[in-house]
């Protein structure tokens, strides 16, 4: 049945992906909601919390509020927080019960700055979409309202857009992208959501090329190439030949040369007639679906993905799973020798000689797995979907 | 990031008076901060109790993740299933209608078949005024099996029927009436039987009580709905209020308030309680005396600690930080949102031998900043005291196991001293527990 979910637990809810790319940036995060939605946010969606002071809270939105509609209690309350806690920025977000009485989010944040003479933003999260679309809200809305008019001299800086622990995992993952870029010929790199502080994101138009790693962080580099003209890559390195593709290609944007068809055609293996499946978002879905092609020479690799998906990363063929069952179906109908996917995905499918190679997504498998120390970003993929391969048998879905 | 000096209150401030039995620490109007240790059991566990049962939980896919990825962490994912809601179906109330289908599903599917279900709605759904209680009447006659619905709503947290309390209230509402009595009693309140070496069943026994029963003991519904031939319900901690009430209108079983407690005075009184309930004398001397001496010896072994405590130990903050100083440890600090009416003694009595203790909430926005205190005590019970003094040895006395009376102070002493001994990673630990908010 469609939105019967039996096997998986929901994804990271879109208010989630806001707070996560919010996390760093030192400004306060109010979600409009009675409790449940941040404890979601904080307990199990943000590997970064413990320890932290980051500041995320809950309006504790009650039931008279709501009936009664009386916004000047949450005014009041986020006015006494910017008091207290000294802060660069508010946030206000939606959640599900806001949402039912037809909460004005922008207005609210319009009140807000007027009262603390701090920037605010306003996001119109519900708890029914996913992480995603909040964070691509938040990357977004991050390059419109902060980032500064570049000079006319462009420096070798670069930043990554949609870079959040709920895609990316694990800080190591994308220290190895950094470490590459400036391998490659950056000064700096500044990583948005994961790394960066407010005020390189101000100085963000001054950098030379924009480095998209999710699919939620498209949709800000596209503004930026809009307004400042700043060109953008997408894809995360994995393997060695998609990772010299990469190096190749920032240096060849870095050095002001646009034309990526100068890009060395790499020397793929012979196909060796396999078929492969990867679930998960779109960005890594396709970054890793290069890997399993130009590496290891699988023949067919299908990216499938419960998130969302733009035109201009979709092959031909490519799946929208909608519902839990779609999943099931889609392996009962083609047979996959390989299937690369958060565990959780693993009980959703039919028992068959399919291997399962696991690759954790924190937007869906939480806390279960986000302290893993897989190793498949850059030069090391080539090995690690290598060696998934080598020992197929050990992981097979019986 | 600033210095901000984290608000708190000195015990001796700590109000009194007010038309609520709950009465929250912190000034009303204020944001809440979501600390990495708040949280308890959550309404999903809670609701699960009932042996051979499964819950569907209605509500936009958000909602249920927390209590989903601890399900999954616990081992009970399997019987709680998810029916998501659209914005559609918010509007035109269609996710109403999807529920027989998804319950149809689920019981044709699910093997064994379930023998009873609880739906789940929240906070979206007392906005909307949807009549989940009906719904479970007609699911109930349509399939057969008993039905009830139950909210994790904590937009109705300030009410008169808070969630933690109304889902023990749906709990146990699965019980059916029953004419025949037994010289039993139930447990009601904690979500674990009392431990095996608790002399509860001892004294009972001797005192002709032929079974103690407790939910988490039941393997199989029949088993549980043996609860309802009960004499007489013991709650022992605030959250079954409403359920041990609803009981005693409905089952006819009478009940008293004998809470989980850590001074030996304070279990002594319970017992006093229980004699007064079950009109019979108790015969407990010889396990306060236990008690007493095994106080005294690890008092000596563990010398002159500094303890805080916090309010996700499964006690009373308050009476816990008394009998700590009753045992002639140092309390300096309390971590606690809530003062509860049984709170009120033990705080009054801390206000006259403990003045200089400083009490924190947890969910004050000043609490984002306030790992920058660096508070050190050398030992914390509770994850959020243990979070908040980041360098103590941290005891969480969690809820997945239930201490009670004398020889729960013996258990709980011997538990300080492996703490001490033999200290956990907190993170690890605390994640482990699968709390959600």
């Amino acid at each position: 049945m469609k939105g019967l979910y039996k096997v998986l637990p929901p994804f990271a809810p879109d208010y989630s992906g806001v707070c996560s790319v919010l996390f760093e940036l030192g400004g306060l995060a109010v979600v409009h909601d009675a409790g449940g939605c941040t404890g979601n946010v904080t307990g199990y969606d943000e590997p970064r919390w413990y320890g932290n002071s980051s500041a995320t809270f809950s309006s504790e939105l009650r039931e008279i509020e709501a009936v009664v509609g009386d916004d000047e209690r949450l005014l009041g309350r986020i006015e006494e927080a910017a008091k207290d806690l000294k802060r660069s920025f508010i946030a206000i977000l939606g959640s599900p019960a806001p949402m039912v009485i037809g909460t004005d989010y922008r207005a609210l944040a319009n009140a807000v700055s007027q009262k603390t003479g701090l920037p605010a933003l306003s996001f119109d999260t519900n708890g029914i979409r996913y992480y995603d679309e909040g964070a691509s809200m938040a990357f977004l809305e991050l390059a419109r309202q902060f980032v500064k008019p570049p000079s006319a001299v462009r420096e070798q800086v670069v930043n990554i857009i949609g870079a959040t622990p709920l895609d990316l995992g694990n800080e190591r993952h994308i220290q190895k992208v950094i470490s590459l870029l400036l391998e490659a010929g950056c000064k700096k790199v500044s990583c948005w959501g994961m790394g960066s502080t407010l005020e390189d994101i101000e100085e963000a138009g001054r950098a030379r090329l924009n480095i998209v790693v999710s699919r939620s962080g498209l949709e800000a580099a596209r503004y930026m190439q809009r307004e400042y003209e700043m060109p953008y890559l997408v894809g995360i390195p994995v393997g060695q030949v998609p990772t010299h593709r990469f190096s190749n290609n920032v240096r060849l944007l870095l050095d002001s040369v646009c034309d990526l068809n100068r890009t060395p055609n790499a020397a793929y293996p012979e196909t060796n007639g396999l078929k492969a499946l990867v679930i998960g978002e779109q960005v890594m879905g396709n970054s890793i679906r290069d890997c399993l092609r130009m590496e290891l020479g699988v023949s067919r690799v299908t990216a499938a993905t419960f998130f969302g998906q733009d035109d201009s990363l979709t092959e031909k063929g490519d799946i929208f799973l909608e519902h839990e069952d779609d999943l099931t179906l889609l392996v009962k109908k083609h047979h996959y020798d390989f299937i690369v996917g958060d565990p959780l995905y693993k009980e959703l499918l039919p028992a068959s000689r399919s291997s399962f190679i696991k690759i954790p997504h924190a937007a869906v498998s939480s806390r279960l797995y986000w302290d893993n120390e897989l190793d498949y970003i850059g030069y090391e993929g080539t090995e690690f979907f290598n060696l998934a391969i080598k020992h197929k048998d050990e992981r097979k879905i019986l | 990031m600033s210095n901000t000096k984290p608000f708190c209150l000195s015990v001796c401030e700590l109000g009194s008076t007010g038309s609520s039995d709950r009465r929250r620490v912190m000034p009303p109007n204020y944001l809440h901060y979501c600390p990495p240790s708040a949280g308890g059991w959550g309404i999903i566990r809670v609701g699960l109790l009932v042996p051979e049962s499964v819950m569907l939980f209605v509500s936009p896919a958000g909602c249920g993740r927390h209590g989903a990825i601890a399900g999954i962490q616990l081992g009970f994912k399997k019987r709680l299933f998810f029916l998501h809601i659209s914005e559609l179906d918010i509007v035109t109330g269609q996710h109403l209608e999807k529920v027989f289908q998804a319950v149809a599903e689920i019981l044709a599917e699910i093997r064994p078949r379930p023998k009873a279900m609880t739906i789940c709605a929240t906070c979206i759904d007392d906005l909307l005024g949807s009549d989940y209680d009906a719904i479970a009447r007609e699911l109930e006659s349509k399939h057969k099996i008993p039905v009830r619905a139950c909210h994790m709503d904590p937009i109705a947290m300030d009410g008169k029927t808070p969630p933690p309390f109304t889902v023990q209230q749906a709990v146990y509402d699965f019980i059916p009436r029953s004419e025949k009595k037994e010289p039993t009693v139930n447990i009601i309140g904690s979500f674990a039987p009392f431990a095996q070496d608790s002399e509860f069943y001892e004294i009972m026994s001797a005192a002709g009580i032929e079974k103690v029963r407790h939910i988490a003991a039941c393997s199989t519904l029949e088993e549980f709905y043996q609860m309802g031939r009960a004499k007489h319900n013991i709650l022992v901690k605030p959250g079954g209020r409403l359920a041990v009430r609803a009981m005693e209108k409905k089952l006819g079983i009478p009940y008293c308030f004998a809470p989980v407690a850590y001074g030996i005075d304070t279990i002594g009184r319970n017992y006093r309680i229980l004699e007064k309930l079950l009109n019979i004398q108790l015969s407990t001397k010889r396990y306060c005396e236990e008690a007493r001496e095994t106080a005294s010896h690890y008092r000596k072994v563990m010398g002159s600690l500094t303890v805080a405590v916090g309010e996700t130990a499964n006690a009373s903050p308050f009476e816990m930080a008394r009998a700590l100083i009753g045992y002639g440890f140092q309390v300096p600090y309390v971590f606690a949102d809530m003062t509860l009416d049984i709170d009120q003694e033990h705080i009054e009595w801390l206000k006259s031998f403990a003045p200089y203790i400083r009490v924190f909430t947890n969910v004050h926005p000043t609490m984002a900043d306030f790992l920058q205190q660096k508070l050190t005590v050398d030992l914390a019970v509770g994850f959020d005291a243990g979070y908040f003094c980041s360098g103590a040895k941290t005891l969480p006395l969690s809820l997945d196991k239930q201490l009670y009376g004398y020889r729960g102070v013996v258990s709980f002493f011997r538990q300080m001293l492996d703490a001490l001994e033999n200290p956990q990673n907190h993170r690890e630990q605390m994640y482990a527990s699968g709390m959600v908010i």
